[in-house]
């Protein structure tokens, strides 16, 4: 017998969830099917919420030390545990899962716990861990099923020495000395995480700057702030080779000659989609040369009512931008409003210091504009960047070539994740620089950053005018 | 009448004596007066040294050095099938650096266990079967763990702890049977150590200063369902456990069994991932002959 669904949801992480809401909000009959027995995916189980977690703690013991002036310092132990760091986690964790799953059964979404194989493109069979097998069937299909660290060919990645960011946070102790593979948004966080908490941390990539898609300049300060907290990055450097040498190190070593020797590595270099398993030929899909599902701007596949969202579709591989795929690609399968265009969805790095955007680059907008300008608030010229000791911390606006529009906001600093909301919904306003000027913000707050760098703007269109003239 | 008093004192042998032993441990249990091994001198240093990740190898082999029996015994194992390089290795420092400093630590830890623990005079072959199922475990742990992404150290050493709630009880036994006049037939005395050597093993471990998720995996391991408190590291240590007998072929588990096991639906593993763990049976018992 065959189950019948409107929406059939494969993957219960932040993209799963959210195309069925949407479905379910719209009256749909909703099926969501996971491997897992919890609902949440990676986010919520072994990425975004448990990694935030141990971040909290790094933050607070780097923010200690800097507020205190330096007077106060708590070394982390060598007899600290890693789990002792994250004491808060499975509150944190089940809290999470608790709200999804009430969520979806008060949305009235029908979830089954299994693994999901199409058996046409419309039919779905799924195997349970008891093996026992159901069958559905489903008008719109979404695939949401996310990605798992890539494991390269050449590295043996034991999860005791040699660890991916699914098993990093498994370690009991901190461990002396840390080797991270790659420079992404993953290698990056967890880099700057070890580096906070009194771990030697060296970054290692072929890429001459981590976090390549952000901001060169923020990227440039992140890694000023990583060697202030320690770390060190090494980039245009490939990695040879890695591995336990038996006694007490990890021996990693680089194209440039250079031998690394650390208690563990960290092997952060991209994530595979997971599709294991789903048999996508008998969907009539396949994955593209980067072994992601191609789709079009509404999350479309090739094959007109399956729909892919989330990691399994390649970057930003972001919690939020996922969830938000979800939605959109169940409001187009639906023939709903799909709402504002994703250009504004913003991106946040949790590297420490946070860094965040929306909009263009500046070299986007100077490829689309031809030369723009470009307004600067460092955090030390904000009286509560001095007061709560972040001086390290930029915002920076990027404005069309007249100084009005507001075309993108990059900010990297403490509270950038939570700040870069307010450039976000100028932008969404359609809302121009001088707004920010016009507009009377909280006393000491960082928010004054946006005046700030909004008189840079100002001061440089004013002479342009002059100039001109 | 000759017959008759043989008769009773064969029904006070076999149901009084067990009894009155029986009842004596259980209130030792309760009142947690039963006598715990102590690990003093090398044996402690080496176990503190085994637990440590950031132990100098030249100090552990310098620890052992001062245990003659256990140098020995480390020695054998490094030269046992499983690990033997292609020349014989001599010394502690060689064993280390060819074995591999994580190696070492397992097979100190399990030398210790072995030799501290499980000795109980009368009772050596059982025992060497209980320590060789409890390797087992150890390993088919440390699997589950790596499978699972969790930690593969923490897992092997609650897989090794699990039943060593057993020597100890069967040492209790051996002496109130002495104490009471109550001999015992083997059968009827290992009998008596099924019931509380959860408890017992926790109990040891947490004497000997080892990490509380350990104690409290090997307090649960007989779980068979989901548990409110702590992480799923008893599940593990209870699904490898069911392994270690399937791998031993003591009988006690078959592989339909083992596929109905309420741990691997709780461990969420598929049926693939269970065919790859029951794949690590030759592994295992290669890894059980060499130290066990």
């Amino acid at each position: 017998m065959i189950d019948e669904y409107d929406v059939i949801v494969l993957g219960a992480g932040p993209s799963g969830q959210k195309a069925a809401i949407q479905g379910a909000k719209a009256g749909r009959r909703v099926l969501v099917i996971d491997r897992d027995s919890q609902v949440g995916g990676a986010c919520v189980h072994r990425g975004t919420i448990p990694s935030k977690t141990l971040r909290e703690t790094a933050v607070a013991l780097v923010g200690f030390k800097r507020r205190s002036g330096g007077v106060f310092e708590i070394p982390p132990s060598e007899e600290l545990q890693v789990a002792s760091l994250m004491t808060r986690l499975e509150e944190v964790v089940s809290g999470n899962e608790e709200y999804i799953g009430r969520q979806l059964a008060r949305n009235g979404v029908t979830v089954w716990h299994g693994r999901a194989t199409f058996l046409s493109p419309t039919e779905i069979d799924v195997l349970n861990v008891r093996g026992e097998r159901w069958h559905a069937r489903g008008s719109v299909i979404v695939i949401a099923t996310g990605s798992q660290p890539r494991s390269p060919v050449d590295i043996v990645i034991d999860h005791e020495h040699i660890l991916d960011s699914d098993s990093i946070l498994s370690m009991t102790y901190l461990p002396r000395s840390l080797a991270v593979l790659g420079a992404g948004v993953i290698a990056s966080e967890y880099a700057s995480m070890f580096a906070a908490l009194g771990v030697q941390v060296v970054m290692v990539d072929k890429a001459d700057r981590p976090i390549g898609f952000v901001d060169p300049e923020l990227s440039t300060r992140f890694v000023e702030a990583f060697g202030k907290l320690g770390g060190r990055f090494v980039g245009r450097v490939g990695v040879t080779g890695a591995q336990w040498d038996g006694v007490g190190s990890v021996v990693t070593l680089l194209s440039n000659g250079e031998v690394l020797r650390t208690d563990k590595a960290l092997i952060a270099l991209g994530r595979v989609a997971n599709v294991d398993g789903l048999d996508l030929v008998a969907a009539g899909l396949a994955l593209d040369a980067r072994g992601l599902l191609a789709v079009d701007e509404h999350g479309r596949t090739r094959v007109p009512h399956i729909y892919a969202v989330g990691d399994v579709i390649g970057p930003p591989s972001l919690a939020s931008s996922s969830a938000e795929q979800g939605r959109r690609a169940v409001c187009h399968a639906l023939g709903l409003p799909v709402g504002m265009p994703a250009e504004f969805t913003p991106i946040g790095v949790y590297t420490v210091p946070e860094i965040a955007a929306v909009g263009l680059t500046e070299a986007q907008a100077r490829e689309k504009f031809g030369s723009v300008l470009v307004g600067r608030a460092r955090f030390d010229e904000v009286a509560r960047g001095r007061i709560s000791a972040i001086e390290d911390g930029l915002l920076k606006l990027v404005a069309d070539p007249k100084g009005e529009r507001l075309l993108g906001v990059h900010v990297i600093g403490e509270g950038a994740s939570e700040l870069v909301h307010i450039g976000q919904m100028a932008m969404m306003g359609g809302l121009g620089i001088d707004t920010f000027i016009e507009t009377i913000f909280n006393f000491p707050t960082l928010a004054e950053a946006y005046r700030v760098a909004a008189f840079d703007v100002v001061k440089q269109r004013e002479q342009i005018k002059k100039s001109a003239a | 009448m000759q017959e008759r008093a043989l008769a009773e004192h064969m029904q006070r042998v076999t149901e009084e004596f067990p009894r009155k032993v029986a009842d004596a441990l259980a209130r030792q249990i309760d009142d947690d007066s039963l006598e715990l091994p102590v690990l003093a001198g090398t044996a402690h240093r080496v176990m503190q040294m085994a637990l440590d990740e950031d132990v100098d190898p030249v100090h552990l082999a310098d620890a052992i050095r001062n245990d003659s029996a256990m140098a020995g015994n480390l020695l054998r194992i490094a030269n046992s099938p499983l690990y033997r390089a292609r020349s014989a290795i001599v010394s502690l420092q060689q064993a280390i650096s060819r074995l591999g400093m994580h190696q070492v630590r397992e097979i100190a830890l399990a030398i210790v266990c072995e030799s501290r623990v499980f000795r109980v005079r009368g009772f050596e072959k059982e025992l060497t079967e209980v320590f060789r199922h409890c390797l087992a475990t150890a390993h088919f742990a440390q699997e589950i763990a790596r499978a699972k992404r969790w930690n593969v150290e923490e897992a092997f050493l609650a897989g090794l702890m699990h039943d060593i709630g057993r020597p100890v009880l069967l040492q209790a036994v051996v002496d109130l049977s002495s104490e009471l006049d109550c001999r015992l037939s083997k059968p009827q005395a290992l009998a008596l150590v099924t019931a509380g050597h959860e408890r017992t093993g926790a109990r040891l471990i947490t004497r000997w200063e080892l990490p509380p998720r350990i104690a409290d995996a090997v307090q649960h391991h007989h779980h068979h369902v989901a548990r409110e408190q702590g992480g799923p590291l008893f599940a593990v240590v209870g699904l490898a456990d069911e392994l270690a007998h399937f791998a031993l072929r003591d009988g006690m588990v078959d592989e339909p069994a083992l596929r109905d096991s309420p741990r691997v639906g709780y461990l969420n593993l598929y049926p693939e991932d269970l065919t790859a763990l029951i794949a690590c049976a030759d592994k295992v018992r290669l890894a059980v002959e060499a130290v066990g």
